[in-house]
């Protein structure tokens, strides 16, 4: 890690104004979310675009059909910025829904099912939420709607009961059977082809039926990172129907979908033109921006800091004060136009520099540092999504990325295989594919019960991911010993791994989007790639390891063993073994074959303890 | 002596015939050589006599048993040959000419059982339908009986009940489903087709046929129907006409024709434009094109514009930047191109200093 300092206290430069210390007023580079409070928003800045979608919620207003508009933008243009502005500038019976498009094809209903729900049962300061008042000024709307369970949870929360689990429910998080019993809501149907995503595709519709006739805004940002693995168009294909659906069905919506330009083409190359020309009714551009609105923009941030402004009204004639507008006219050079993000980073350097040694010295992170710090921050954030949403959609959107990052070759989509796996590689052995069985209960058999009726042939070769914390019933294990039987081999991933496949999702869509910067530097996915394949934790290459053909070392016992041992903490392989009725050897085999989950005291006696998460390998003299 | 020999149960020695006549075995044999009714089953030097002749039993054993079916010849013989008496292979061989040349039934001759043979097999090939043993049988002269043992013995015929025919059910069922699947039909339409026509086939043989020809990848899947791409040219041919017409972008039926007949495109003609020329052809089909004044238009669309299909790549790019250059247009970056195969890239505008461009929009 380099130090620097700001500036050198030995070379003073008269001519650049002193500041007192003070919050740097371009320190936020990266909105994050339309949310979030952005800074000083100038509303000349990318106006046009902003109007075309005013006139088109005025249309609606008017008794128009919604409509489905892409915008297009550089990373750094202010698509979501621009986002934040229209939050704020809808009226108030307009309901505003941002839904991050960091899911895959696999995912996306259930994807857009959590950021409905979780933004109509947002609260703002204090007041209820949009559901909660819709709820309250017209619980007869709750009869318009098709779903019996959808119908008992909005009831919940509009009667005030069970209203946190009526609210997961909404969001489409797994429940507990205690909770869904308290719901009225029916446990999941015995049908095999009904899917979570149909489910959560239900759902959706029937949240914005219950909307209606109320407008409302649905926001899609980051479209670009429905690309789970390079080349992967299904994402796409899955959006066009989805948002083509949308649009047929409600007419009281408005669909704003951004996109950066190095994924604009994929649009236009969907190969549904029916579905394409719905989801690109309008095309919205953010271009860059020109001086005189650069001069505003730095203004605006300027006198927003409350340090500045009794300073400023010293230099009325300088708008730019306390900043040198000639260090800023080279961005405007080659094309007479700069990216707002491009010009924010400048103005923070020389922010910086007029702070002179006032500030202590900065130490400047090396870029590795600096993506082990945000691998990091995304890895706490990842421990709260995982449980939240279910291992499953991280697995879905995250494992292909994985494997292709891997070497390996994804497959393309096979109609008999897709009844049984979810994803389908090439090793250079074998075709494997991966059918996701992170679930439990009738989910979990009846998954099983697809890839015991459909894989029939090897190649390819067959894994199963499981939940080692779930246990199967009589029927799921049944299956899963048949299938095992036959050849197929059962992974059961770390809950570690699947935060850490999380975190690693997160990041390559920020990259992907250009909102992951250091220093105003974006950071592009290639190098993010890179930085996470050097650095990829255990417990992430284990879990790879084992999709691609290592052999599995004692996993038979794992789950039972792993619910023994987490129950006692500390325990003996003999006690264990009598315990679960197995052998000393295949205790033995287990603990030794997966010390991401199990301490292991040599002995003898042989001892066995709960590993932590977190935490992770266990300390070399921790294992036999 | 011939009471002995007729009541003998085989063929007596002349020795005991002569014993029993109290003479001597010459003088017994010459008494007997002259008689009637008397025949020799042995040699001249040690003859034994007995009232039928070999012929004569060989006969018998051959009629008894070819009672039991149509035999060959051979398998005849060995019939006939064992037994007490024990008869000659020669006198078989006379016994069983004779009953040839009689025309006995169950008799045929060895050339005519190849030449019925032929005939019935030259009949099922001509059959357009499995032939029953009646229609077999009849124009080679034998009975239904006689021409299944035959049929039995031939190979490249397939049975179908009571009936023979040069195809299998297999093979009919995989013609029919092939035929049914040139029109595209979905899998209920395809079961229904096949099912029509003679010979009847059962609909689990059409489904197991179906099976078998998509597993082999003779067939296909598209969506809900059932294709045989290399026969499916016809009905290719209006589906893609027709979604094109749809789409108000119609293209002659020659042109789709050439497409699935897989001939190499005919080459665009080469454009003469200078990229100054370039460069205003793509400034103003961009802006026709555009959703609105400063709406992005992809690379990939203004490519798919009549005017610019046939322009060089190196001339389109350097149009694209000139127009950039002057300020009349942006071209939004791709930012990781790097990281796309070639291919990919080819589809992008370039500086050739390894930037790319998506887009381009008017300023």
């Amino acid at each position: 890690m380099a130090w620097e300092l700001t500036m050198s206290p030995s070379t003073p430069d008269k001519r650049r104004p002193r500041l007192p210390l003070q919050v740097n007023p371009f320190g936020d580079l990266a909105l994050g979310s339309p949310w979030n409070d952005a800074p000083a928003d100038v509303p000349s800045i990318n106006d046009a675009p902003f109007r075309t979608i005013l006139q088109a919620l005025s249309q609606m207003r008017m008794g128009s059909r919604g409509t489905s508009i892409v915008m297009t933008g550089e990373p750094g243009s202010g698509k979501t910025h621009l986002l934040g502005r229209l939050r704020k500038s809808i009226p108030a019976d307009v309901a505003y829904v941002y839904v991050r498009c960091n899911a895959s094809a696999a995912t996306l209903w259930r994807h857009v099912r959590g950021s409905l729900a979780s933004d109509l049962l947002k609260r703002e300061g204090g007041n209820p939420s949009r559901l909660q008042s819709v709820l309250q000024k017209y619980p007869e709307r709750i009869q318009q709607i098709r779903g019996f369970n959808l119908q008992r949870a909005l009831s919940a929360c509009g009667e005030g009961r069970h209203v946190l689990a009526a609210s997961a429910w909404l969001r489409g998080e797994p429940l507990p059977q205690a909770d869904l019993d308290a719901l009225g809501i029916g446990a999941e149907r015995d049908d095999e082809e009904r899917s979570r995503e149909t489910e959560a595709k239900d759902a959706v519709n029937g949240l914005l039926s219950f909307l209606a006739p109320d407008r409302v805004i649905l926001c899609f940002d980051q479209v670009e990172a429905l690309e789970t693995y390079r080349g992967d168009r299904d994402g796409f294909h899955v959006m066009g129907t989805m948002v083509a659906e949308l649009c047929h069905e409600h007419s009281h919506l408005l669909l704003v979908s951004c996109i950066v330009p190095a994924f604009e083409h994929v649009i236009d190359e969907l190969t549904n033109k029916a579905n394409r020309d719905r989801w690109q009714q309008h095309k919205l551009n953010l271009r860059p921006i020109e001086w005189g609105q650069a001069v505003k923009l730095i203004a605006a941030r300027l006198d927003g800091s409350p340090e500045l402004a009794p300073l400023r009204q010293k230099h009325p004639q300088d708008p730019l004060w306390p900043l040198d507008a000639q260090a800023l006219t080279p961005l405007f050079e080659a094309t007479g136009l700069c990216l707002p993000r491009t010009l924010i980073q400048a103005c923070r350097s020389q922010f910086e520099s007029l702070l002179g040694d006032q500030t202590e010295p900065r130490p400047r992170l090396s870029r590795q540092d600096f993506l082990q710090q945000e691998y990091a921050d995304a890895l706490k954030e990842a421990r709260l999504i995982v449980p939240r949403q279910g291992g499953d959609k991280t697995l879905g959107e995250a494992l292909p990325w994985l494997l292709q990052s891997s070497g390996l070759n994804p497959l393309g989509r096979d109609d008999r295989r897709a009844r049984y796996s979810q994803l389908a590689f090439r090793t250079p052995r074998t075709d494997i594919a991966v059918a996701l069985c992170y679930c439990g209960g009738n989910e979990l058999t009846n998954r099983l019960k697809k890839i015991d009726r459909f894989w029939t042939t090897d190649p390819p070769a067959v894994r199963v991911v499981c939940d080692a914390s779930v246990k199967p019933g009589a029927r799921g294990q049944e299956l899963l010993e048949r299938i095992n039987q036959k050849g197929a081999q059962v992974v059961y991933p770390l809950p570690e791994a699947l935060a850490a496949l999380q975190a690693i999702h997160d990041m390559i869509a920020s990259a992907r989007s250009g909102d992951l910067t250091q220093d105003g530097d974006g950071i592009a996915e290639p190098e993010v790639t890179r930085w996470l394949l050097d650095n990829m934790p255990p417990e992430l290459e284990k879990l790879r390891d084992e999709l691609t053909g290592r052999p599995t070392v004692g996993l038979s016992a794992l789950p039972e063993l792993a619910a023994l041992v987490s129950n006692h903490k500390v325990i003996e392989a003999g006690a264990a073994a009598k315990e679960l009725g197995l052998t000393m050897e295949e205790v033995s085999a287990c603990a030794l074959g997966n010390p991401m989950r199990f301490g292991v005291l040599a002995g003898p006696p042989l001892v066995l303890f709960h590993a932590v998460e977190g935490s992770g390998s266990p300390p070399e003299g921790d294992r036999a | 002596m011939l009471a002995a020999i007729r009541d003998a149960t085989e063929p007596v020695r002349i020795a005991h015939l002569a014993k029993l006549a109290g003479i001597k075995a010459a003088d017994a044999g010459k008494l007997i050589a002259d008689a009637e009714g008397v025949f020799n089953w042995g040699t001249d030097k040690t003859p034994s006599y007995w009232h039928t002749s070999p012929v004569a039993v060989a006969r018998e054993r051959l009629l008894a048993a070819a009672a039991h079916g149509l035999f060959t010849p051979a398998q005849l013989l060995k019939k006939a040959v064992p037994g007490i008496p024990k008869v000659k292979p020669a006198d078989v061989q006379a016994a069983y000419t004779a009953l040839v040349n009689e025309g006995t039934p169950h008799f045929v001759a060895e050339k005519t059982r190849e030449e019925a043979k032929l005939s019935m097999l030259a009949a099922i090939r001509e059959a357009r339908q499995p032939a029953t043993l009646a229609e077999l049988a009849g124009p080679v002269g034998l009975k239904p009986a006689d021409a299944k043992k035959l049929l039995s013995e031939m190979e490249g015929i397939f049975s179908w009940g009571a009936a023979w025919w040069h195809k299998s059910s297999i093979d009919v069922a995989r013609e029919r489903v092939l035929e049914a699947a040139a029109e595209v039909p979905t899998e209920a339409e395809l079961a229904r087709k096949a099912g029509i026509g003679k010979p009847e086939l059962k609909p689990a043989q059409i489904k197991s046929a179906k099976e078998s020809l998509l597993a082999e990848k003779l067939l296909y899947r598209i969506g809900k129907r059932i294709m045989d791409p290399p026969h499916a040219q016809d009905w290719l041919e209006t589906e893609i006409a027709g979604i094109l017409k749809a789409a108000h972008w119609d293209r002659p039926a020659a042109q789709i024709r050439a497409l699935l007949s897989g001939a190499p495109p005919a080459q665009l003609p080469q454009s003469t434009d200078t990229v100054e020329d370039t460069a205003e052809k793509i400034f103003t089909a961009m802006n026709r094109i555009a959703f609105s004044p400063g709406a992005t238009v992809t690379f990939y669309r203004l490519r798919q514009q009549p005017e610019l299909a046939g322009i060089p790549k190196k001339i389109f790019d350097e149009a694209a930047l000139l127009l950039q250059k002057e300020r009349k247009a942006l071209l939004a970056v791709h930012d990781h191109a790097s990281a796309l195969a070639p291919e990919e890239r080819e589809k992008f505008v370039t500086d050739g200093l390894g930037t790319y461009y998506v887009s381009i929009y008017s300023r």
